[in-house]
């Protein structure tokens, strides 16, 4: 392809927004095609695509590169259909190119998009768009799940859909056979965003709805959280991209369930009415914690039965280094839990910590037992030991210390 | 919230973890289950803690679950007692068909289990079985799972069932070993590829054979130990034809293909003929003959059960006998026929009928069924008949034929066909012979008529009237009771149909057992032997025999109103007619009409002797001369109150008239 920018932009310009928007998409993929197949690379290539990217998909700038007013509503939903009737009708090109598309659609430049690609992925979920949400998946791991852009991404994913609309729950029930790998990238986002330890608080609780929808897609999904492991993600980048290795949501998910008790005890001991509904712990948690162990057994059942979902993938599923930074909130927890001369106050609080650790040893006996867990495993016997006393963390202890 | 008591620290850690799981059971499943999934991988080898998670599962009603700790726990723990109980517990469940909770949820739980487990489970409670019966069900259903463990086992459970049935001593075939022998195990052997000697396979179908036939005979059907629930067997025959048709496959037998095939028995027929013919042009002792044998056996015997069946009532039918009925000249029928409409279009069909099924009708004799809807029975009965012929076609199969059956025991029930076949071949000392055999087994109230009836048809048939008399006198007073006690017997009952016009010179008819029809055929027997000995001889003194025609005529009058006719038309030729019974038993208002028609001038002024009161009167008898107008008028009046009578039941009257008039009857029949 031997025409110069401007004539390309040229060109572009004849066709008015939103048709502009579909013909630079159609001109972008021939670009990343070629760049894809080696044959001309750069940085001058790069700016090109990114201008073209600007001036006609987005509309940020006009043509002498000044800034413009921002599209209105009727013209952003003009640009979301372009774009998901483009990841969807573009059969032709292969999945590395539609993925190189998308990541230059919203590179990790361009944060002021990402407004945008919130509403993309809210209607993507909703129409069941499943190459926008597979490419998005993608996009996630490769910019990390945790990162600030995937975080952004599922706060205005969870502030969209799960918080505002209330039957979203039966609505995005077949997401995880649709998506698999984005779902699981969601899930390990969203696990870090909520697991962040504020302040005051041990643990920032999801919204009821998020936490009911995650707790049925792993219940109904055994392999869902493992999902991001096994995609071979070399095949879908552009040559010589590198791909990310997948953090999976089980060890986020884990903190949630182990943290709850301490929350709701902090709760319960504040508020007036303790027994009111929000102060108390909601049994979902129970569920989820019991179907993150299931899914674990399930897909790295030990040796003799071979049921290897995911028995030749990569064993990095749990890190320990995400275990053990479990320990530290609950021991700064306890200590501040310590200085309550409350008789009643404390006695909850003994509660609430012998069921959190109670959970945290099953976590540890299932992981270890199935392999789960990969790092420094004697680290984690090692803060294990600062925790308090439990039983079942004593046995768990022991068993595996032996070993 | 956790009952955590302080003497948990005194107990291992096992139990610990079980009994915290036992404790957030109620409230808080999940967390029970997470407290057992903790249990279980920390001490996969426990059996304790092992069977307590499949507890907890079994009775949260999670199948899938329970199955997988189950199958987990029989693969590691088979020596545990709790775990074996709970083994017998489930293959119990899946013989039963009971819809009880907990076994629904084992029998849920066993399909649930992964096959080879299955498998194993079900072999090694088998072998752990002590009792036989239990061994040979548990393994049935093994090879019911699995039928690919069919050739393994199968041929080892036929030697212990055979020899379990031998041991036990039955009396009766029909016991619980060889029901499931022949019921349940053969055929699971025939639709595999499980070699067995030649000699066994004979041995299994003989069996089978046995089996089935004393089953269908048994007025019970109920299997010496077995429960009620599972001695119904659905389709006895289409059993016993799947066991033929494998076994023969087996033994390479190109008829027995056929009992693959649902046909009707034409076709069988057809086939088995064919058969036949070829095997003919080869000599006896080729190894068809075998074949030939037990091919013709079986559908011998299902033609033959099918007809026994009928003849007994079987499905609520009114219950049949074989009798010889009677040939009228065929100008006469027909006119009858058309005075009765009913009649005729109904003895059209069956002269049609009966005309197909016999290829030559001068010869063989014509065979007629009351209603259109029995002429199935004598399609069975010509088939069986036509098998038995071809069983003793040639002296080898009659020979092995003969073995067979004394083997099967099927004399005492073959007996009642062997009389019908024998009146059918005109052999009336044979069926006599029989019948008398027959005696001391068939014992019931249709038993007894029946054989009086068989009797007074044969002895007719010999020209012992005397003699046929005698059992009619008896089947009289075997008569069935009748709702329609009290009318008038009408002609929508009775038909013309034992009257047949007929090429050949014998008519068969099934005559189904019910008073108006049983009395309806011993008046038509008594008839008919009356004409023959007074009518043909053309005696003087045949006042009396034409008085008890036309007595007998009344019953299903106008049925045979021609023959009324000709007995009017004697009276008038010879002037003069004296029947001393007349006032006892003549009633019908056509018949008496007739006779005051007679007495007249017009009607040719016939002296008649029939009114004992009026000769008493007048000591003179009636004349025409008009010179005694008292004795016309007493002869007048004692007519009316002949007329009046007309209402009375005419089958009580006729039933007095044998009953009480046996010498006169006797007299007029020597």
């Amino acid at each position: 392809m031997s025409i110069s920018s401007s004539d390309l932009k040229h060109v572009l310009r004849k066709t008015d927004f939103p048709f502009c928007a579909r013909e630079t998409l159609v001109r972008v993929e021939q670009m990343c095609a070629t760049q894809n197949s080696g044959r001309i690379s750069g940085a001058k290539h790069v700016d090109i695509l990114m201008e073209i990217i600007s001036e006609f998909v987005f509309c940020e700038v006009d043509r002498r590169g000044s800034r413009k007013r921002r599209l209105n509503y009727i013209q952003e939903l003009q640009l979301l259909e372009v774009l998901c009737d483009y990841f969807t009708y573009s059969g032709n090109s292969s999945e590395a190119v539609k993925n190189s598309v998308f990541m230059s659609l919203f590179p990790p430049t361009h944060s002021d998009r990402s407004r945008l690609l919130i509403k993309l992925v809210s209607m993507a979920s909703s129409t069941k768009n499943v190459p926008v949400l597979t490419a998005t998946g993608i996009w996630m791991q490769q910019l990390g799940c945790t990162s600030k852009f995937s975080l952004d991404l599922a706060q205005g994913l969870v502030k969209d859909y799960f918080v505002l609309i209330p039957k979203a729950v039966s609505g995005l029930q077949d997401l995880p056979q649709l998506a698999p790998q984005f779902t699981a990238n969601f899930l390990t986002a969203v696990a870090e965003m909520y697991g962040v330890v504020e302040k005051r608080h041990i643990f920032s609780p999801p919204p009821d709805t998020l936490l009911e929808v995650i707790t049925q897609w792993v219940s109904d999904n055994p392999t869902l959280c493992f999902a991001a492991l096994v995609v071979n993600l070399q095949l879908a980048l552009p040559l010589g991209g590198i791909p990310m290795a997948a953090i999976t949501p089980f060890a986020g998910l884990f903190k949630w369930c182990i943290l709850a008790p301490l929350h709701y005890a902090d709760l319960s001991s504040c508020s007036d009415i303790p027994n009111s509904n929000d102060s108390l712990e909601s049994p979902l948690y129970s569920c989820l914690h019991l179907a993150l162990l299931e899914s674990l057994l399930e897909c790295c059942t030990p040796p003799p039965e071979v049921h290897h979902v995911v028995a030749s993938a990569s064993k990095n599923i749990i890190s320990a280094q995400h275990l053990f930074a479990i320990v530290e909130p609950v021991t700064r927890w306890l200590k501040e839990h310590m200085r309550i001369d409350d008789e009643s106050v404390r006695m909850r609080g003994e509660t609430a910590v012998n069921k959190t650790l109670d959970r945290f040893a099953q976590v540890i006996q299932v992981g270890l037992v199935t392999h789960c867990v990969y790092g420094n495993i004697q680290e984690l016997f090692n803060q294990l030991e600062m925790l308090p006393e439990n039983r079942l963390l004593q046995i768990v202890i022991n068993a595996h210390r032996n070993l | 919230m956790v009952p955590v008591t302080e003497d948990s620290n005194t107990i291992s850690d096992e139990d610990y973890l079980v009994l915290r799981a036992k404790n957030s059971l109620k409230s808080d499943p999940f967390e029970a289950k997470a407290w057992m999934i903790t249990a279980k991988t920390l001490f996969p080898d426990n059996f304790a803690v092992q069977f307590e998670a499949y507890q907890i599962e079994k009775a949260a009603k999670n199948v899938k679950e329970a199955a997988k700790c189950f199958s987990a726990i029989f693969q590691k723990f088979q020596e545990e007692a709790e775990m074996w109980q709970e083994v017998q517990a489930l293959t119990t469940s899946l013989r039963s068909d009971m819809a009880e909770p907990d076994a629904d949820f084992l029998r849920d739980m066993f399909s649930q289990i992964p096959l080879e487990v299955q498998h194993q489970l079900l072999l090694m409670t088998a072998e752990h079985s002590e009792d036989t019966m239990e061994h040979c069900r548990l393994l049935l259903l093994l090879l019911r799972r699995f039928p690919q463990t069919v050739p393994q086992h199968g041929p080892r459970l036929v030697d212990t069932l055979m020899t379990a049935e031998k041991h036990s001593h039955y009396q009766n075939s029909v016991n619980c070993f060889r029901k499931l022998l022949v019921c349940d195990l053969l055929p699971l052997l025939g639709s595999n590829s499980v070699d067995l000697p030649s000699k066994q396979l004979f041995r299994l179908l003989h069996k089978s054979i046995e089996f089935y036939l004393c089953y269908l005979m048994s007025p019970s059907k109920a299997i010496q130990d077995l429960p009620e629930l599972e001695s119904r067997i659905e389709d006895p025959w289409k059993n016993l034809f799947v066991i033929q048709e494998a076994t023969g496959r087996k033994l390479g037998w190109e008829l027995s293909a056929m009992f693959g095939h649902s046909w009707n028995k034409d076709l069988y027929w057809q086939k088995i003929t064919q058969f036949h013919q070829a095997c003919a042009s080869v000599g006896d002792d080729h190894p068809n003959h075998k074949q030939l044998l037990y091919c013709i056996t079986t559908f011998f015997l299902y033609c033959l059960h099918e007809y026994v069946t009928t003849l007994d009532s079987g499905g609520g039918e009114v219950p049949l006998v074989l009798v010889e009925a009677f040939c009228g000249e065929s100008e006469v029928v027909s006119a009858s026929v058309s005075a009765s409409t009913s009649g005729a279009g109904e003895s059209k069909v069956k002269r049609r009928k009966a005309e197909i099924t016999d290829e030559s009708s001068a010869s063989t004799p014509l065979l007629t069924v009351a209603r259109p809807a029995n002429m199935v029975v004598v399609h069975n009965f010509l088939m069986a008949v036509r098998c038995r012929d071809l069983l003793h076609s040639s002296e080898s199969l009659e020979r092995e034929f003969t073995k067979l059956s004394q083997h099967l025991k099927l004399d005492s029930w073959l007996n009642g066909f062997l009389i019908d076949a024998a009146l059918y071949k005109g052999r009336f000392d044979e069926a006599q012979n029989k019948i008398g055999n027959i005696t001391a087994l068939d014992t019931g109230i249709n038993g007894n008529l029946r054989r009086h009836l068989r009797l007074a048809s044969t002895f007719y048939c010999q020209g012992l009237f005397a003699r046929s008399l005698e059992h009619i006198l008896q089947v009289i007073t075997l008569l069935p009771s009748s709702s329609m006690l009290t009318s008038l017997p009408s002609t929508h009952q009775l038909t013309n149909v034992l009257l047949q016009p007929s090429q050949s010179n014998r008519h068969l008819h099934f005559l189904p057992l019910t008073r108006l029809q049983v009395l309806q055929y011993c008046i038509k027997l008594l008839v008919a032997a009356l004409k023959h000995q007074c009518l043909s001889k053309l005696q003087p003194d045949s006042d009396l025999a034409i008085g008890h025609i036309i007595t007998l005529l009344q019953f299903d009058w106008p049925l045979e109103e021609e023959l009324m006719t000709q007995l009017m038309e004697r009276i008038r030729q010879r002037g003069s007619f004296s029947y001393s019974l007349f006032q006892n038993y003549v009633v019908n208002v056509d018949v008496l009409e007739e006779f005051m028609y007679l007495s007249t001038e017009q009607g040719g002024g016939i002296s008649l002797d029939v009114m004992p009161s009026v000769q008493i009167t007048s000591q003179r008898r009636i004349s025409t001369r008009g010179t005694d107008k008292g004795v016309k008028e007493d002869f007048k009046l004692a007519m009316k109150r002949q007329v009046a009578r007309s209402v009375e039941p005419l089958d009580n009257l006729i039933i007095k008239f044998l009953t009480s008039e046996r010498d006169l009857l006797l007299q007029s029949l020597e």
